[in-house]
């Protein structure tokens, strides 16, 4: 233990005092003095990219490998390109359902054998899906690293889907997605999303009346064959970090992996129109035991080359993805007292992404707040309260001091390195761009993406709550909401 | 990178066994984990204002705390809920600061804040934050230690805030609002027996008087932990530390006295909410977190219920498929706390039967032990986690304190170490047969209510 209680010196602590004044006087708080301690421009960071190797085995498997010794572990992680977006709508909901049957058990290993194993050697491992992707990640201690590849190996080339957890697996789903609509956050997620992606396989996931109605067509046959249409080592991307001996891992890779062969895949890439009979609709899931009003709202956005990406960013900052500085919090929290927390979204996706608000209220003002919302996005456009050089230099600031935070160790740096080129179809050096990007935006560009790419009338707008309590204050406005009642 | 979602809402929260805590990467010394080594620098001003620093020099930025050792158990009948509302308060300015000029101070310097309430402790940080702006926290935390201003038309405004919050947090979540209710039933005569956030009825009666006498009586620096971790010299943080907060006095604590009660006899609830499936909650009374018995009642509940091989996810889950999901875990209070279990029945006919299950694998664990193995891999379990979180001196800086606050004892985490390394299956089997007792159990149903 080497836990120091410092009894400090009196003496020394007494000439400490002499040499630096009267330092136990009373500070005289003041605008200056809080002010001056504030000032402070940070430096544009730089984030080193970490030595690493990228090779191809002959089956055409990606993999990535970087040596990182801080502490006696290994990190695996990867990318399966398509993901959801792959789903026909016959099979809606076949990648959740592939997941979890991926990571209950395997060909080789029963599901009480692969729990055991899991644990036995300490190993985190789990597939996930995505919209554009699947996903893994797990990791070990390094004297377990072989076992760790040889799990990771054995989930992805081996998964098990005519076993005795298949149905219960479909048992479970059903009741899980009817307890979505006894959960306002999903409810409001769900009937935003299927609506606001139709009928493209974005919206599957969010459409549990679908997920239901198909559960049944996802049989063992069905899983394996859109497992092998999709998991396939060409269409593989791997990656380990940690306290690893590249020559010696790379064995063990080609060791697990190099024998598994599959078909190439052609990745479907279903057409997302635009939907303007949502734009300016409003929906109100009627919940009566609700105490508050679930809003969200939002409309289409771009899709993952959107070349004004870093701009809007910083501007969308400023208006509702800065915590508590940015306009709708100042505004509904600080200055109204309506909402605890308020703010605005983007998510991009391969196709298309969506610009969301996401808020609760008492449901008494949920349409205030929505046209307030409206309101403090109209009052940038319009110019009245444009963003200003001020606010885009803090939020520049704080990212310049906040942004090494996010690839603080060298496994964030390196996952981002493969996400970017493998996934985005970036620079390597994609992060560091970002910055220099994002150190460029003045404020007078800041207002011009947000003018440019904000629409207020296109909300399509979802209220989960009690109609009795919410809809007076829309009909008193005469704005029409459409009810729909939870089956 | 955000993703979305894949829906899955069963997912039980279970807490690890033992909170994560930083180690040395020397975690495991022939075959036992090893102690933690804590490296801090303590001292203490005049005031009793204490005084923790974390040295770390791997990057440029300081992470301050201070932690104020009052929290909801020190609430008062009536007024519960008060610590939450005055961590609100704590935002709208100073006789110096205006409202919300806290936020933009820490922004403009580059960091981050935020404060938070729990049971024992109310803690306000600034985080991230360059190492040469730690005189701006000291600062910012020594204002408003002494000169809040709270201005009446502002703490009505933030009281709506509060109320959404509790909204949000409780009254619109089915399963927090009957947890609420369970709570109630199960910890009549003590401070467990509300939630952080209050009771609405309390937040709506809290007057400006009564929070005013709140914050002189609790913020004080002999009531107070300063926590500094990050790019920092120890003796620079004690002479900041002096020039800010030494010449405050110390202040006579009046804290309430809390108190615990026995229970004799098993009692039950059954709520109807919105729910599509039932949920059945336990809530066994257990001592307090630096009890010797806690890291046995900690290993019993991953064995019967939280590893992926436990007893009850092979039994109920995998085999008989009675349960849809489970999980558990057990408070760590400085009072009398409790283990909660949660099953969830793939139907409400099937509570019965798996209520008996349940009983069934516990007695069947009292009866039979449970193997060396089944430790092993919560050994190994803890291992692991200790060996990622080492490098993290936030969540270890936030564990020693809260130890200190709680327990008074820098040195718990060490302690439940020993006791992990020399735990065998007969003190997992004492504990299962002196605590998971009907007697000493709350059972709270949460029924479908269109059932």
């Amino acid at each position: 233990m080497k836990s120091k209680i410092i009894i400090l010196s009196f003496c020394l602590l007494g000439l400490q005092l002499i040499v630096l004044g009267n330092i136990s006087a009373q500070v005289e708080f003041s605008q200056e003095l809080f002010e001056e301690l504030a000032e402070n421009t940070n430096e544009i960071p730089w984030i080193k990219i970490p030595d690493y190797e990228k090779i191809v085995l002959d089956n055409g498997m990606t993999v990535y490998l970087a040596e990182d010794h801080e502490m006696p572990v290994v990190q695996i992680f990867g990318y399966i390109k398509g993901g959801i977006s792959q789903e026909t709508i016959e099979l809606a909901g076949i990648s959740q359902f592939l997941v979890r049957m991926m990571n209950t058990g395997t060909k080789n290993y029963s599901e009480e054998e692969f729990a055991y194993y899991k644990e036995r050697y300490g190993i985190n491992f789990s597939v996930y899906g995505s919209n554009d992707y699947f996903g893994y990640r797990g990791n070990a201690l390094i004297s377990d690293q072989e076992e760790l590849i040889k799990l990771a190996a054995e989930v992805l080339q081996n998964p098990s889907f005519d076993t005795p957890y298949y149905q219960r697996t479909k048992y479970f789903l059903y009741n899980n997605y009817q307890q979505t609509k006894a959960d306002d956050d999903y409810l409001a997620a769900v009937n935003f999303y299927k609506n606001l992606y139709k009928d493209h396989p974005y919206a599957y996931s969010s459409d549990v009346d679908l997920l239901l109605s198909t559960l049944n067509n996802i049989t063992p046959a069905s899983l394996e064959e859109f497992h092998k249409q999709n998991f396939t080592p060409s269409n593989l991307i791997l990656g380990l970090v940690g306290d690893i001996d590249i020559a010696e891992i790379k064995k063990m890779v080609k060791d697990y992996f190099a024998d598994w062969q599959g078909p190439e895949v052609v990745l479907q890439e279903a057409e997302l129109k635009p939907t303007p009979d949502n734009w300016g609709k409003i929906i109100l899931i009627d919940k009566p035991d609700a105490t508050q009003a679930r809003i969200k709202m939002g409309y289409l956005f771009k899709d993952n080359s959107f070349s004004e990406k870093v701009v809007f960013d910083i501007a969308n900052s400023v208006f509702g993805g800065g915590d508590f500085e940015s306009r709708l919090m100042e505004k509904l929290r600080s200055e109204m007292g309506y909402v605890y927390n308020i703010g605005s979204y983007v998510k991009y996706n391969k196709l298309a992404g969506d610009f969301i608000i996401d808020t609760n209220v008492r449901p008494q003002k949920a349409c205030e707040t929505i046209e307030m919302v409206k309101g403090i996005m109209n009052s940038i456009k319009d110019g009245s309260q444009a963003i200003k050089d001020k606010e885009v230099y803090k939020i520049i600031n704080r990212w310049n001091a906040h942004y090494p935070q996010n690839y603080r160790y060298i496994e964030d740096v390196f996952i981002s390195i493969i996400y970017n080129i493998e996934l985005m179809n970036r620079d390597v050096d994609y992060i560091n761009k970002y910055v220099e990007e994002y150190n460029k935006v003045n404020g007078q560009q800041a207002q011009e993406v947000f003018v440019k790419y904000t629409y207020p009338e296109r909300f399509l707008t979802v209220i989960v709550g009690k109609k009795e309590d919410i809809l007076p204050a829309f009909k008193e406005k005469c704005i029409d909401v459409e009810v729909v009642s939870i089956n | 990178m955000r993703k979305r979602r894949m829906i899955n809402v069963f997912i039980v929260t279970v807490l690890l066994l033992i909170t994560i805590r930083g180690l040395s990467l020397a975690a495991e010394i022939n075959g036992e984990i090893a102690d933690l080594e804590f490296d801090y620098t303590y001292s203490k001003l005049d005031n009793g204002l204490e005084i923790y620093v974390f040295e770390d020099h791997t990057v440029p930025l300081v992470n301050f705390s201070l932690w104020y050792k009052v929290g909801a158990f020190h609430e008062k009948e009536g007024i519960t809920g008060i610590s939450h509302l005055l961590e609100h308060i704590m935002f709208l300015g100073t006789n110096t600061l205006e409202k919300d000029q806290i936020h933009k101070l820490v922004k403009t310097a580059g960091g981050s804040n935020n404060a938070g309430t729990n049971y024992e402790y109310t803690v306000y940080y600034e985080e991230d934050l360059p190492s040469s702006k730690l005189e701006l926290a000291m600062a910012i935390e020594a204002d408003r230690m002494r000169n809040l201003k709270i201005d009446k038309a502002e703490f009505l405004r933030e009281k709506e805030v509060v109320k959404q919050e509790r909204r949000m947090r409780v009254e619109n979540d089915f399963f927090q609002s009957s947890m609420e209710e369970i709570m109630a039933i199960a910890f009549k005569k003590s401070p467990l027996h509300h939630q952080i956030v209050g009771w609405m009825e309390d937040i709506d009666n809290i007057t400006v008087e009564q929070l005013r006498d709140y914050y002189k009586m609790y913020y004080a620096p002999n009531n107070a932990i300063m926590a500094v971790s990050g790019d920092v010299d120890p003796q620079e943080v004690l002479l900041m530390a002096e020039k800010y907060y030494g010449n405050y006095q110390a202040k006579e604590i009046d804290k309430p006295k809390l108190i615990t009660e026995e229970q004799q006899e098993e009692r039950v609830i059954k709520l109807s909410r919105p729910t599509r499936v039932p949920y059945i909650v336990m809530l066994y009374k257990i001592p307090e977190g630096n009890h010797q018995d806690m890291v046995a009642i900690n290993v019993l509940l991953d064995i019967l219920v939280n590893n992926s091989t436990s007893r009850v996810t092979k039994e109920l889950e995998q085999r008989k498929q009675l349960i849809l999901a489970a999980g558990a875990r057990a408070s760590s209070y400085s009072i009398p706390g409790f283990a909660q279990v949660i099953l969830v029945p793939t139907s409400t006919d099937e509570i019965e039967s798996v209520q008996k299950a349940f009983e069934d694998e516990l007695e069947k664990l009292i009866n039979n032990g449970v193997s060396e193995e089944e430790i092993e891999i919560v050994k190994r379990k803890v291992l692991k986690t200790n060996v990622f979180a080492s490098r993290d001196m936030t969540d270890l800086t936030n564990l020693l304190i809260s130890d200190v606050i709680k327990f008074n004892n820098p040195e718990q985490y060490n302690k439940e170490i020993k006791l992990l390394n020399q735990l065998s299956s007969k003190d997992i089997v004492q504990v299962a047969e002196k605590y998971f007792v009907k007697n000493k159990r709350t059972v709270g149903y949460i029924i479908p209510d269109n059932q």
